[in-house]
């Protein structure tokens, strides 16, 4: 039976991707020119349904995503078949390894690969949208020049495994704002 | 002219992006344009030069010239403008982004950019800012202003540039200048240039470069953090043009039906760029001695993939020679 498991990635927060014109739009660093989502078009509260996967979003005085740094996330042991991650890249289109680990025992290896948030298509071609903003919030205010979207991508671990930490490259260009484990998807 | 759309690549800086625009345009995809992934770094006293190109981007596509015209005076550069743009030619325009009014840097940051110019109509010029994908109109005075912006903070002289396509003589490369383009790339990383390539100076080709790249990264991040500012600013710039250059040596690889030689080449793009965000990011941010392991960890990446990338075209060249 297919279930996913949303991560609470509140704990490792460290980048604020997410703001409200006339408010905190200037302190918005998804990238480091300072731009940023609308927070009226996120659904923090209810969490979003992309293709039938649940996602959760965090928010905290820190921000809301994880710029990756080389985290090692932890959780509760879990049964992974696909890792769907809504994120994106800033300047540039990134791919980096990802590592799945079973107490302490390297379990799988993929590729997370993100889209700039600014292209108009997947550059990725695993990448599909997962929301489209009206506008973009800068450091001077919002800016309807280009919609920039946020990217939904699922990493097939081609198996079933038990997974209870998650390991990712240091590379600050690429940042997640949520991930849902997914198992049973082929029942 | 049809309805101008803006060019979208993050693979290239606002300049190629303009001629990739206008080379699309004319039925000429970029891909063939952008090859060049050699690596060359000299150093005078207070400045240095690091570049992946070794040619004139037109050289890599016969029939098609980049023609570059030098003002020291932005009254005569804009009749001149009004005179190509008249005559339907576009032309890319070297500006100051502090004096663009749609841009979010506006007022708040200088820096240069081009952008194109399509046409002149009731007095505005009607432009192309493909980084920015914006597409609509700028008044002469504005302008005026963002060129003189420029001559204060960029540089004295403005050089704009169009593109001369001749139909007759266009030439698309084929696998044999493929061939070539590759063997050029790996001389240039193994530091030994082959007949007919021109030296580009006393400095230091290929591999040797990302190992004095570091030391100077190590001395410019141990500057105080308002002397060290712009130096990262030109050398971010620098390092993501190496980034650009290896995408597109990818992308041109696959467009000649060499997609099995790009894996190694689009992993030392990601971490060049990598680099390069890692650099910008301390420079915005501050905390210059944290980012540096982090920075020289990614630089060693970038290394090794050079060092797979020669192996592997290396490998091509010998089975494809036999």
């Amino acid at each position: 039976m297919r279930q996913c498991t949303p991560l609470d990635i509140t704990p490792y927060i460290n980048n604020r991707g997410i703001t409200q014109a006339n408010i905190d739009h200037h302190l918005g660093f998804i990238s480091v020119g300072g731009c940023s989502f609308p927070l009226e078009e996120v659904p923090i509260e209810t969490g979003l349904i992309c293709e039938e996967i649940p996602f959760l979003f965090s928010r905290t005085d820190e921000g809301d995503n994880i710029e990756l740094e080389g985290q090692t996330l932890s959780f509760a042991q879990v049964l992974a078949g696909q890792v769907h991650i809504l994120g994106v890249s800033t300047n540039g289109n990134f791919f980096d390894r990802v590592q799945f680990f079973r107490e302490g025992k390297l379990v799988r290896v993929s590729r997370l690969a993100l889209t700039n948030f600014i292209e108009r298509e997947p550059f990725f071609p695993q990448n599909r949208v997962a929301l489209q903003f009206t506008h973009v919030n800068t450091r001077v205010g919002p800016k309807d020049t280009f919609k920039p979207i946020l990217w939904h991508t699922s990493l097939d671990l081609e198996g079933e495994f038990s997974i209870d930490t998650i390991c990712f490259e240091d590379n600050p260009s690429m940042h997640i704002f949520a991930i849902t484990i997914e198992s049973g998807g082929n029942d | 002219m049809g309805e101008v759309t803006a060019y979208v690549d993050s693979n290239k800086n606002c300049f190629h992006l303009v001629l990739a625009a206008i080379l699309e345009r004319n039925g000429i995809h970029p891909d063939y344009a952008w090859n060049q992934a050699g690596l060359y770094y000299e150093e005078s006293e207070n400045h240095w030069k690091m570049t992946p190109y070794f040619e004139s981007v037109d050289n890599c596509l016969r029939g098609v010239k980049v023609i570059s015209e030098k003002f020291s005076c932005n009254d005569r550069l804009l009749d001149r403008l009004d005179d190509l743009l008249t005559r339907g030619q576009n032309v890319v325009v070297p500006v100051d982004i502090y004096e663009l009014p749609y841009s979010m840097y506006y007022r708040e940051q200088h820096n240069p950019h081009s952008i194109e110019m399509l046409r002149l109509e009731d007095g505005s010029y009607h432009i192309c800012d493909h980084f920015f994908q914006f597409i609509g109109t700028l008044s002469r005075s504005d302008l005026k202003k963002t060129l003189d912006a420029y001559n204060s903070h960029c540089l004295p002289d403005i050089t704009f540039s169009y593109l001369q396509i001749s139909e007759n003589e266009l030439k698309l490369p084929d696998i044999e200048d493929a061939t070539t383009i590759i063997k050029k790339n790996c001389a240039i990383m193994e530091g030994v240039l082959l007949d007919g390539m021109e030296s580009l100076g006393s400095g230091i080709y290929g591999f040797g470069v990302i190992v004095r790249l570091i030391k100077k990264l190590d001395e410019m991040l141990s500057l105080e953090e308002s002397a060290a500012k712009d130096l990262m600013e030109e050398m971010y710039c620098d390092i993501k043009e190496v980034a650009y250059s290896r995408d597109n040596y990818s992308a041109f690889l696959k467009r000649m039906g060499l997609g099995q030689l790009t894996s190694p080449v689009e992993e030392a793009a990601q971490c060049w760029r990598a680099a390069s965000n890692m650099l910008l990011r301390a420079k915005v941010a501050g905390n210059h001695e944290g980012m540096k392991p982090r920075i020289f960890k990614r630089l060693e990446r970038v290394q090794e993939q050079e060092r797979l990338v020669v192996e592997q075209m290396e490998n091509f060249l010998s089975v494809k020679g036999k």
